[in-house]
């Protein structure tokens, strides 16, 4: 009490693991389920934390649809998230902060699986008897958040384990293009040999490496290499598509029956300070309505998306040419739709999955004026559900997990491998027809009744007749848009066909005339098929970083 | 330097010669104690002929009968005396305890104010505290130069202070030491028991308190018994509050006219889903299709904004008997918030004893115990601006009106205080000391002194369930935290003084140990049957969802020494060596010495210029120079040497088991470690003067410093590539203020009726990063700033808006700017390349003030008294967050009024942008157009007085009865067209930031009484 000695000027963190004792299966394992827990994109910084994760979003629904055509920024109006609202308009500048958090968010799980890695190359075998699959686990891990920084950024450092912590701001993005994808392939190689044994379903194992292979490969146009990897996954039988579609995107019960293959694994009362470890990346997307207790309505359909559920009423085949003629009117439920538009979109007058309180309406959609009326309404939980997070605020968010790579698109890659490949194009037909049929088979949206469809829906397959490799190649990049849409894929697919600029110019015209602050949207390519390094990563570098020479 | 001081006294001596008449022998000395006066001054008024007392206090003079003599000495008032005889005459000097003789407490010792050769602020308590407020530092503010403190309008008052510039990148807080001990925050304390404040500014009289003084340090004194009988006071007051300010925002009807006009200039059709698709907007009766919420036209700031109450009620009880003193003081304080259903409270009850238990020894103690706390707004001021007027306070359910279709995303701001009224956080402080004296012999003293600072904080928050228009929450939700602090301390001193002749020694040693630890908890539940108050407790919840804990600790333990040295009252000399090991840093860096000398020339006692003509009008003058090193461990975190990686639920666990209802632990690096991080250093150069004029009646402290901080702890933005963890903090840049401050005092004769006196504090700070980074070139970009070197802390980052577009051939004559058009926001092409990029981004404004000063004056008549103070700021930019959806209709949100004189052909004057629901000029990037001119004069506070006569009080026992009436902030004069020109830093980068959620300040009315017994 008269004054301590010395002794009591070394003082170490309470409940912290220090560098030295990182070197434990323990804090090896703890190290791996980080890597993972990066998959949310949610990271520690000084703004809200965990809720600043809405400003990049591990589905990339700001930094894919909103850019794509699929959706509108939506939100209070063109002046919330402005830099968003830029993007959204092809006006990308390397300042805008939306940028500079995707790429920081990214580089975390790289540091986080680089840590891991060599946590887990310092104990032998016979210490921690799981080191391989745990190291093969981080290295398809890494493989993933690289790849959504490639499809993303034209350009980057690739830092591995080797590079010295500390060290990391030394290294040149002075890598080819595909030097950079054979990186990430090899990486995601490393996990073929994971065995699938069911056990800790969250975590990688033989078959997600195939199926991220399937999706690396289509990326390059490596499509024969895509045919074998994707039959991997299909011919394993672990797989296979749920028969309903709103539990899909609905109920946290399902999401490992068979049709997820890797997600976002979301979980509620497990502790978490905002009552769970979920996906606050999509935390905005949820529609204001009452189902939810609010919402903040981003990542809004577009006219041009809804449209393009309109069917022939006779074969319920995709408009492919002429969806886009005319308007599908909000309230509009007579005319022909794919019944996939009612499970993804929110329209006026339908019934929102389990919410008996009133159906959906135009009051829900966030300044329609400007947004439309419709929602998003895919991968939102169902507002009954005993796993939501809360009973208002975080809205939509609970223990439904996010899907980076569904058994869809698996089958969707092979046919579209196929295709460009200009072999088995029955095959692919028949690919494209069981997405279909799913979609026919599945219970369709019904009015509050319960009963009754909500809408005139009407599905069909597409038949061999003049399935030639053009129309197979329309028909399936159509397929993608209308299974996969809102599901943080459309621009990517948009760039890697080629087809961005096309659309795009296409679309902020006529959508233009609908969304009129669209009309000064303009795409230019090759510029936007990327995004600019941030500026503020440029200036840190201190000219270790070339920018991207678009920008 | 040292040849002059030389000289001088062989030249006067040579001066001194005098022609024979009357030898005027006498003897001077003080009163009371009958003391002589070594030294003072001796001066035939008639003919300025000059003598000093010696040693014995013995003066002999030539001088004729008839003549005066004026005999002064420092610290003393001045005595004249007519020439009778040759005398011996003996001449009493009364102190002049008003000003001078004033003791101080400058670190672990006090000191004569007159000796202070630092530069320290002495605060008149009596006259800070007629202003009253429940935090001190709202009364202190613009009272001392060189301090300035920021406060914001919330109960209780949130308030920063930073002393001499920002010397380092985010934190600049002082050390408060109160009664001896240092403390993290004066929270809890009373302004009514304290009796001295004094802060010391310059590095030298800091340097004592080394490790932690870079800010400067706050002393604080409360009080001590004083009186023979039982002292008694009681003081009250009671007070009305409101807004200073509001914005004038559009009403439900002007809201549709400037939507509608937008969509007219974006050339769109006029159509919404509240204001109908006619040409102009209609107000319809109901705003849901369920037709149970009615419209309205709600003006919600005067809705949520009250006249709130502030009580005050102070009782103090005092004895001092045979030099054993007590002091007891009981305070209660509440202060209604503006908005409603907040507040804050404290109680709290001091006891000061000191206990003389032998000739050498005496003990005593100083504590208090208090409790306070209240309720904060839970965020909801913004929506008392942007909520929409159209919504009504409550629909015809009952249930508070919230916003349905577009009406944006707030809830009521109303019923959000509402359901949060009972949420009430509460803190249990103890603070205090006890000591020991000891006389070891004479001369020497050892003090010991063991202090403890512990607060108790508890809240709990209660959300329950509710239906606000679209808005609604099913499950209530409760967290409860809780947290321990324990600041322990004990201090060991030993004190030397001596006295020989001319010679004043004094030397100081002491060892101090300091430990700081600090716990917390906190658990949430979710759902609740019953809301009740009696059910808001964790177990009668249907889920656990969430239990935190942690904790941290830091020590610090120092060495320090002290040497003082006085000749002749004339020469003053001071030295301070103060080491300082601190946990905070990691082995071989824990140490940093902290080394202060300062000089102090009493001009006015020589005799060379006490004889002059000048110095015969100066009643005091000293020179002061000093220059010492302080130190900061501040900015870094207590583990921040050491790499740690920690499991943290919301990021690093992981479901990889798939279960949807746990999280498997998972480890993320929280901090990178810098082993090699060290102690942060200021050195401060100070030069002063301080001058005192007919008999110190008029008297200026003035002080040039220079203060650079070097080894700045910064935490630099590490690349995106070096993944997560606090960056590892560095020592790297320096940072240079340079200021200039003074304090000017005027009191009038002390024989007139009307009786006043006049203070006017000035300062001018000039903030410059001279380096930043390991290569001294780095940038820190806030989210509005950057810091870059050769700028100021907090330089606003961005574009410069260049005014409006008025005519086409403008828009046309201007460089690449996509959006950019009539009526429309034009950019600066700073850089000349005929394009807007993120390039023309330039240093647009800094949020420091060029000068800040105050006034006050204090007078008196009869039994009348009365006190003014005014303050003011010049020359710092402040960024209204407010502009955002003030001037810009973008954000679905009520807007300002201004909007209804936006830019349009017709209005080509105006310097609001043209009305769009697009913002294709991108015009809410970072620009000039967010900044406003912070400016301000103000009248902070009057306080008319008037004390009952003695001969009515004096019948009920009473010694002294007065009542005043105060008013605050009742003048403001500004050109800041925002909610408040008054703006507290939030700790981040951003300085000078008016929030949304800034809680704006008050204008009030109180009255109140003081009674002596």
């Amino acid at each position: 009490m008269l004054g301590s000695c010395t002794k009591d000027l070394d003082q170490a963190p309470k409940g912290a693991l220090r560098e030295e004792a990182l070197n434990t299966p323990k804090a090896a394992e703890g190290l791996v389920v980080a890597a993972y827990a990066m998959m949310d994109n949610v990271y520690q910084s000084n703004d809200f934390a965990p809720i600043s994760a809405i400003f990049n979003p591990a589905s990339n629904w700001s930094y894919s649809d909103v850019r794509s055509g699929d959706a509108y920024k939506g939100g209070g109006g063109t002046g919330d998230i402005a830099p968003l609202g830029n993007m959204e308009l092809g006006n990308v500048t390397a300042d805008n902060f939306l940028i500079a958090r995707k790429w920081r968010a990214l580089y975390i799980g790289v540091s986080r699986c680089n840590k891991a890695l060599k946590s887990l190359n310092s104990l032998s075998d016979a210490e921690f008897p799981l080191k391989a699959r745990r190291i093969a686990e981080v290295r398809v891990l890494r493989a993933h958040y690289y790849f959504d920084l490639k499809r993303n950024f034209r350009t980057f450092p690739y830092i591995d384990e080797s590079v010295p912590l500390g060290e990391e701001g030394k290294v040149p993005n002075n890598l080819t293009e595909q030097q950079l994808w054979d990186k990430i392939i090899a990486d995601i190689q490393a996990g073929i040999n994971i065995p699938y044994d069911g056990q800790d379903k969250g975590r990688i194992n033989k078959y997600v490496a195939y199926a991220y292979l399937t999706k690396a490969y289509m990326f390059t146009k490596k499509y024969t290499e895509a045919l074998a990897s994707a039959n991997e996954v299909i011919n394993s039988g672990k797989y296979s598509l749920l028969s309903n579609l709103e539990s899909l995107y609905s109920d946290p019960l399902v999401e490992h029956n068979g049709e997820n293959i890797l997600a976002i694994e979301t979980s509620v009362n497990d502790g978490a300070t905002l009552n769970g470890n979920i996906d606050w990346g999509d935390l905005l997307t949820s529609p204001s309505g009452p189902a939810y207790g609010g919402g903040d309505g981003f990542h809004r359909p577009t006219q041009n998306l809804v449209n393009s559920f309109k069917v022939d009423p006779i074969t319920g085949l995709p408009l492919l040419d002429t969806y886009n003629n005319s308007d599908l009117t909000p309230t509009d439920v007579t005319t022909a739709v794919d019944p996939r538009l009612d499970h993804a979109i929110g329209r006026p007058g339908i019934t929102w999955k389990d919410f008996k309180g009133e159906v959906y309406s135009v009051s829900w959609a966030r300044d329609a004026n400007t947004y439309g009326p419709y929602s998003k309404k895919k991968n939102l939980i169902s507002p009954n559900s005993t796993l939501r997070a809360s009973g208002g605020f975080p809205w939509a968010r609970g223990a439904l997990n996010f899907p980076f790579i569904k058994y869809s698109d698996v089958l969707l890659w092979k046919a579209e491998a196929l295709i460009e490949l200009n072999q088995n194009l029955d095959e692919a037909r028949e690919l494209i027809n069981q997405v279909r049929t799913r979609a026919k088979n599945s219970p369709v949206v019904k009015k509050l009744d319960g009963v009754t469809p909500a809408a005139n829906y009407v599905i069909g397959t597409y038949p061999a007749l003049g399935w030639t490799q053009d129309y197979a190649r329309k028909a399936l990049r159509f397929e993608r848009r209308l299974e996969l849409c809102l599901e943080g894929h459309r621009f990517y697919d948009l760039v890697r066909w080629n087809a961005a600029t096309d659309f795009l110019n296409n679309y902020y015209q006529t959508e233009g005339t609908k969304r009129p602050y669209l009309a000064v949207g303009n795409f230019v390519a090759p510029k936007l098929n990327y995004l600019p390094i941030p500026q503020v990563e440029v200036d840190l570098a201190r000219g270790g970083l070339i920018q991207d020479p678009n920008y | 330097m040292r040849r002059l001081i030389v000289l001088v006294p062989l030249l006067l001596a040579l001066l001194n010669v005098s022609a024979q008449e009357l030898k005027v022998t006498g003897k001077v000395t003080s009163k009371p104690g009958n003391e002589p006066l070594i030294g003072a001054s001796v001066v035939i008024q008639e003919t300025g002929k000059a003598t000093s007392t010696n040693v014995e206090g013995m003066f002999s003079i030539q001088a004729q009968t008839g003549q005066t003599l004026k005999v002064s000495y420092f610290g003393m008032e001045t005595a004249r005396v007519k020439i009778t005889s040759a005398g011996p005459i003996t001449i009493q000097l009364a102190e002049d305890t008003k000003l001078l003789e004033e003791v101080v407490v400058t670190g672990y010792q006090s000191e004569r104010k007159k000796d202070l050769i630092g530069a320290v602020s002495v605060l008149k308590m009596d006259e800070a505290l007629k202003e009253t407020n429940a935090n001190l530092l709202t009364s202190v503010q613009g009272r001392i130069s060189g301090v300035s403190i920021s406060t914001d309008g919330a109960p209780g008052s949130n308030a920063t202070i930073n002393i001499r510039g920002l010397g380092s990148l985010k934190n600049n807080a002082p050390l408060f030491i109160i009664d001896g001990m240092p403390a993290n925050d004066i929270n809890g304390i009373s302004p009514n028991d304290i009796s001295s404040m004094q802060v010391l500014k310059d590095a030298a009289s800091a340097a004592i308190y080394g490790a932690r003084a870079s800010g400067g340090v706050v002393i604080i004194t409360t009080k001590k018994g004083n009186a023979k009988n039982v002292g008694v006071t009681f003081d009250a007051f009671a007070g009305v509050k409101t807004p200073r300010n509001y914005l004038d925002m559009l009403n439900a009807r002007e809201y549709g006219q400037v939507l509608f006009q937008a969509l007219r200039n974006d050339g769109l059709p006029t159509t919404d889903e509240i204001y109908g698709s006619g040409p102009e907007p209609v107000i319809p009766a109901f705003l849901d299709d369920a037709k149970t919420i009615p419209s309205a036209d709600v003006d919600y700031q005067k809705e949520t904004y009250r006249s709130a109450l502030n009580q005050s009620y102070n009782l103090g009880l005092s004895k001092n008997v045979d030099n054993s003193s007590f002091y007891f003081g009981l305070n209660y304080n509440k202060e209604e918030g503006l908005a409603v259903f907040t507040d804050y409270e404290r109680i709290n009850a001091r006891l000061n004893s000191d206990f003389k238990v032998s000739k050498r020894i005496s003990i005593g103690e100083n504590f208090t115990v208090s409790r306070f706390g209240g309720v904060n707004n839970p965020g909801a001021l913004p929506a008392t601006l942007y909520q929409m007027p159209i919504i009504p306070v409550r629909d015809n359910l009952g249930n508070y009106g919230g916003p349905v279709k577009n009406l944006g995303d707030r809830l009521s701001p109303i019923g959000n205080l509402e359901r949060n009224k009972d949420n009430r956080n509460r803190s249990f402080k103890t603070l205090g000391n006890v000591y020991a004296n000891v006389n070891l012999f004479k001369g020497l003293n050892y003090k010991f002194l063991f202090g403890v600072d512990a607060v108790n904080y508890r809240a709990s928050v209660f959300n329950p369930t509710f239906v606000e228009g679209r808005f609604s929450n099913t499950e209530a939700t409760l967290t409860e935290n809780s947290s321990n602090a324990l600041n322990l301390n004990a201090t060991h001193t030993l004190d030397y003084q001596l006295s020989k002749g001319k010679h004043d020694f004094r030397a100081l040693a002491g060892y101090e140990w300091i430990h700081n630890k600090f716990e917390n908890y906190s658990a949430s539940a979710r759902g609740f049957f019953i809301e009740t108050s009696n059910f808001r407790v964790l177990d009668a919840a249907n889920t656990m969802s969430a239990v935190n804990g942690g904790g941290a600790e830091f020590a610090l333990i120092s060495q320090f020494a002290k040497l003082d040295y006085q000749f002749n009252n004339r020469y003053l000399f001071s030295s301070t060596i103060r080491r300082d090991g601190s946990s905070r840093f990691g082995p071989g860096n824990k140490y940093g010495v902290f080394p202060a000398a300062s000089f102090g020339w009493r001009l006015s006692e020589e005799d060379f210029f006490k004889n002059t003509s000048l110095g015969s009008k100066v009643s005091d003058l000293k020179l002061r120079f000093s220059w010492g090193t302080n130190g900061n461990q501040q900015p870094i975190d207590d583990y921040s040497y050491t790499t740690s990686y920690r499991k943290q639920i919301d990021f690093s666990n992981y479901d990889v088991t798939g279960s949807n209802a746990t999280a498997n632990v998972g480890y993320i690096t929280t901090q990178i470690g810098n082993s090699n991080i060290k102690w942060e250093t200021s050195i401060q150069t100070n030069v002063g003067i301080d001058l005192g004029l007919l008999s110190n009646r008029l008297y200026l402290t003035a002080d040039f410093f220079v203060k650079k901080s070097k080894d700045l702890i910064v935490n630099p933005v590490l690349a995106a590539v070096s993944g997560e963890g606090n960056a590892p903090f560095i020592n790297a840049g320096d940072v240079r203020n340079t200021g200039f401050e003074f304090l000017l005092s005027y009191r009038n004769e002390n024989t007139s009726k009307f009786k006043y006196n006049v203070d006017l504090t000035f300062s001018a700070i000039k903030n410059k990063v001279i380096s930043l980074g390991e290569d001294g070139q780095a940038v820190y970009l806030g989210s509005k700033s950057r810091i870059i070197s050769g700028q100021p802390i907090g330089e606003f980052y961005g574009y410069v808006a260049d005014g409006l577009f008025r005519t086409q051939a403008e828009v046309d004559a201007h460089a690449t700017q996509v959006g950019k058009g009539l009526g429309r926001i034009r950019f600066k092409d700073v850089n000349g390349d005929g394009a807007i990029t993120p390039d023309d981004r330039t240093n647009i404004g800094s949020p420091l003030p060029k000068f800040f000063s105050g006034l006050n004056f204090n007078g008196s008549y009869k039994n009348f008294d009365c006190s003014l103070f005014f303050d003011t700021q010049v020359g710092n930019k402040i960024w209204d967050d407010n502009t955002f959806n003030y001037k810009f209709p973008l954000f679905v949100a009520n807007h300002g009024k201004v909007l209804l004189d936006a830019w349009s052909p017709s209005n080509p004057d105006s310097d609001i942008p043209a009305l769009t629901t697009r913002n294709t000029n991108d015009e809410q990037r970072n620009s000039t157009f967010f900044l406003g001119d912070g400016s301000y004069l103000r009248m902070k506070s009057i306080v008319l007085g008037y004390t009952l006569p003695k001969n009515i009080t004096s019948k009920a026992k009473i010694s002294k009865a007065r009542i005043f009436v105060q008013g605050q902030n009742l003048l403001n004069f500004t050109k800041f067209d925002g909610l408040d020109y008054e703006v507290v830093d939030n700790g981040t980068l951003d300085y000078g930031v008016l929030t949304e959620a800034a809680y704006p300040h008050s204008k009030s009315v109180s009255l109140g009484i003081n009674v002596g017994f």
